[in-house]
């Protein structure tokens, strides 16, 4: 959209304004190096930064994905976690969660809950242990996975839908009381 | 009975905007004043509604209406007040409404103020204020309604409907209150609390010159009437904004715990792009005003910069980009996409329209590079490339690799920090040099000639610093590109001031006062600058030469970083008074053997989750800054400690006081003669013009 924006800008505003010549000549050549930098810049940086972001099935059933930094997300199990805060050592274990979901929190609870699950595990040095790092978040990690298959993690991001969005009261709590 | 209350308000509302939204387009096709004043009347209706909704959430928040859905989710029993009242924009719902009355407060305020002096325009101001008025309220009523409730349905079951479901009897309403969960942990800071209104603010302030431009291209009037009417609201949106994005980095800094306060990620990302169209409107707006020129350019930064708003509040509300700041999914997506892609088209449509028609032609030709527009152009320019490069890292390339190409890719950091710094580098260089050149043409000669003081000074600078110990190149390099741009807008301020002392014999102090007084937009403009560079030098010095350390202590033992040590003494656990347990650690900071400050960083556990609270020690020169990260669980002998150095950081904050202070400055009103004089002003002339 910004980018259409732009275009008609240069196409249709400043070259009609102009009289043909010399001026119209500098401000197009002027035009066309800021282009030609911009687009360098932002093709250079996307060829650094890009990161596939695939699921842990993906990642461990093709091998092309090995040494490759990419961005992964799987449910986090609460017994697996160790932190070793003298070190700044974090290791734990995620369970695959599908590419498309409905609901975050279903897929979280049934990525841990299910043994059949393909999990991974993950270790993070130097970070310090986030709040968040729970049974059942979505943990979105970007790294390498080693020859051993442990995901290297360099970045590590959490969400915890169940934890702050809530699906409202469990019915079962409410029934008993007014049911008795 | 609370609920009731806010449900009819909403729906009051909904019905008053669609009506107003009808009777303005009407009145204003078919010239009928009446209809006019009557869509008036229906829009200043909305506030005072929408304040009644508001009122009633707030009085259930208050007073704990747990049958109330969004009073249930983000408050229980032992939530403090204040948090109750800031609750109303703790979570989806609630900040929906909020969202609706803001831009009502700003709708109501528009109209007052402008309805005399433009009047031609108000119809159609009406028409889009009032349209997306109703759409967020429509949202609201129908999507994510603040006033569901909990009920008991005969089969056992717990629906949440706003209208009481056939059979269906309130849940035991003890049950409920024990089973709230209180507002989330994250969001109980002071930073949180009023950077949601600040951000907000900002972004429904867009709505009015929007609005207004709209509103030029539907009635005809092309002229810079709309520019007139929108430039103190454009700053006012700015201004918030602004705030709303600093607040957000300072809440980041104390709470997210991790050392830094921009992480690029794409919420952050979402309110930030619309603040560079913005940036690059206020920019432009002044060539119209000056030059006449670049009037269609202008109605495209307009649409842009609301478009922006729209699908940043879009992206970030729908769940369509997975961030850790982002609300849950949820069923606004669809409606807000259309609403999106609707605005643009029909404004975009509009645009076209006019153009084609030609009336948008320009009044001036760009002739010279150098000349005071080009060098805007360009800042416009690298604005919008800023913009695209954004918007394409955050959103652009994710969305499109999945509907083309079948997979999901990412950008990370490493391509904002990569793409970003010599765009940033390109606006510091305009801004240094752009204020010096004049309308129509300068001379290469004559802007090196008025560079000289600023680059002498921004030599002295650099000089001083590199004697005083810092050698790294880059930073070097961009310390200078930086101050530059600060120099120049002192040297003008400077500038003006001299040549009031010396031709009107004003004393200095004076010339100051009554340059500001005279040329606010202007010189409000270069305090503006004069924040940025501020800002500029303090995330130069944060990002550059941040330091950290990680050492496990036993008491008594200390770390050292830079020339700062610190001593683990104690540690003392503690229960605050809301319930949550804290674990404290007690430390000391010296600095060339010297105590200077004593800190407390702790973790506070809250039922659902921890929490991890710094302590900082803050001077002007650096933070220092750390986290209690770990501590034997038994005798707490030994507790581990993350520290960072953040040099200049208090320069990003204090910038943006002084960001803040040019902005009001330029948008302070002027005084104007009373409206009964002016109109008979133009009255007269305009009977002069008849006669």
């Amino acid at each position: 959209m910004a980018q259409a924006t732009w275009e008609k800008h240069t196409s249709a505003e400043i070259p009609s304004h102009l009289k043909p010549g010399k001026n119209r000549l500098k401000f197009l050549i002027g035009g066309l190096l800021i282009l030609a930098a911009v687009a360098y810049l932002i093709i250079s940086g996307t060829v650094t930064g890009a990161r596939f972001f695939i699921t842990v099935d993906e990642l461990l059933n093709d091998s092309t994905y090995v040494g490759q930094t990419v961005r992964i997300s799987g449910a986090v199990l609460g017994d697996s976690i160790q932190y070793d805060s003298e070190k700044l050592l974090i290791e734990f274990t995620i369970a695959n969660i599908p590419q498309k979901f409905d609901n975050l929190a279903v897929a979280l609870r049934e990525a841990v809950s299910n043994p059949n699950v393909t999990q991974l595990q993950v270790r993070v040095e130097n970070e310090v242990k986030p709040d968040l790092l729970q049974h059942e978040a979505q943990a979105i990690l970007t790294g390498k996975l080693d020859e051993n298959g442990v995901f290297q993690a360099t970045e590590l991001l959490l969400k915890c839908p169940s934890r702050f969005e809530e699906d409202g009261p469990d019915p079962s709590s409410l029934n008993s009381r007014s049911e008795a | 009975m609370l609920a009731e209350v806010g449900l009819a308000a909403l729906l009051f509302v909904f019905l008053a905007a669609i009506y107003a939204v009808v009777a303005a387009v009407y009145g204003g096709r078919h010239h009928a004043d009446q209809w006019v004043n009557s869509a008036r009347n229906a829009s200043l209706l909305t506030f005072p509604l929408l304040l009644l909704a508001a009122v009633a959430l707030w009085a259930a928040l208050l007073s704990g209406q747990y049958q109330i859905s969004y009073v249930w989710s983000v408050s229980s029993p032992s939530t403090p007040t204040f948090y109750r009242l800031t609750a109303l924009w703790g979570s989806q719902q609630g900040s929906l409404l909020f969202w609706s009355l803001l831009m009502s407060l700003f709708s109501t305020a528009a109209l007052l103020l402008n309805w005399r002096t433009h009047r031609r325009l108000m119809p159609y101001v009406i028409a889009y204020l009032m349209a997306t008025l109703a759409f967020f309220v429509g949202l609201s009523l129908f999507f994510e309604n603040p006033f569901e409730r909990y009920w008991l349905l005969p089969t056992n079951e717990v629906a949440q409907t706003a209208l009481i479901p056939a059979g269906a009897i309130a849940p035991d309403l003890g049950r409920l209150a024990e089973t709230a969960q209180g507002l989330n942990p994250l969001l109980r800071h002071f930073g949180m609390i009023i950077h949601p209104p600040m951000l907000y603010l900002g972004f429904v302030g867009f709505v009015i010159p929007f609005a207004f431009a709209m509103a030029a291209l539907a009635s005809g009037d092309l002229s810079t009437n709309w520019i007139k009417a929108t430039r103190r609201w454009t700053l006012v949106a700015w201004l918030f904004l602004s705030l709303g994005l600093l607040l957000g980095g300072r809440w980041a800094y104390d709470v997210l715990g991790w050392g830094g306060y921009w992480g690029w990620d794409p919420v952050e990302n979402a309110a930030f792009l619309p603040w560079l169209i913005g940036t690059a409107f206020l920019h432009s707006v002044m060539i119209q005003e000056n030059r006449g020129m670049l009037k269609t350019w202008n109605m495209f930064l307009v649409i842009g910069t609301f478009s922006a708003v729209i699908f940043g509040t879009f992206a970030t509300r729908s769940g369509l980009i997975s961030s850790v700041h982002s609300f849950a999914r949820s069923e606004i997506g669809f409606p807000m996409f259309l609403f999106w892609a609707i605005v643009t088209l029909i404004s975009i449509g509009l645009i076209l329209w006019r153009w084609n028609r030609g009336e948008l032609k320009d009044d001036h030709q760009f002739a010279n590079l150098l000349s005071r527009e080009s060098l805007f152009v360009l800042n416009n320019l690298i604005f919008v490339v800023l913009f695209v490069a954004i918007f394409w890292g955050s959103f652009g390339a994710p969305i499109i690799s999945e509907l083309f190409f079948d997979t999901n890719i990412t950008l990370g950091t490493d391509y904002f920090l990569r793409v970003t710094p010599p765009l940033f580098v390109a606006l510091y260089i305009l801004m240094g040099v752009a204020p010096l050149s004049a309308w129509g043409a300068t001379s290469l000669r004559r802007l090196g000639k008025s560079l000289l003081i600023p680059l002498i000074l921004t030599a002295i600078f650099l000089l001083f610093i590199f004697v005083s110990g810092m050698r790294d190149l880059g930073a070097l390099v961009g310390y200078g590109i930086v101050s530059l741009a600060g120099f120049v807008a002192l040297y003008e301020i400077y500038r003006g001031a001299a040549a009031r002392h010396v031709s009107l014999n004003e004393n200095w102090l004076w010339a100051v006062i009554t340059l500001f007084g005279r040329n606010r937009r202007r010189y409000g403009g270069y305090i503006v600058h004069l924040g940025i560079t501020i800002i500029g030098i303090g995330v130069i010095g944060s990002t550059v030469f941040q330091q950290e350390t990680q050492q496990t202590l036993a008491k008594g033992e200390s770390l050292s970083i830079g020339d700062y040590s610190m001593r683990y003494d104690d540690f003392t656990p503690a229960i605050a008074d809301d319930g949550r347990m804290m674990q404290i650690a007690d430390v000391t900071v010296l600095r060339g053997g010297q105590e200077i400050a004593r800190l407390r960083p702790r973790i506070d556990v809250y039922p659902t989750t921890p929490m991890t609270i710094a302590g900082s020690y803050s001077t002007l020169e650096n933070d220092f800054y750390v986290l209690l990260v770990g501590w034997e669980e038994v005798s707490q002998s030994t507790a581990t400690f993350k520290v960072y150095i953040n040099p200049l950081i208090n320069l990003v904050w204090w910038g943006g006081l002084i960001l803040i202070f040019g902005t009001l400055i330029a948008a302070w009103p002027t005084e104007t003669l009373p409206i009964r004089v002016r109109e008979q002003a133009r009255g007269d002339r305009h009977a002069g013009a008849s006669a």
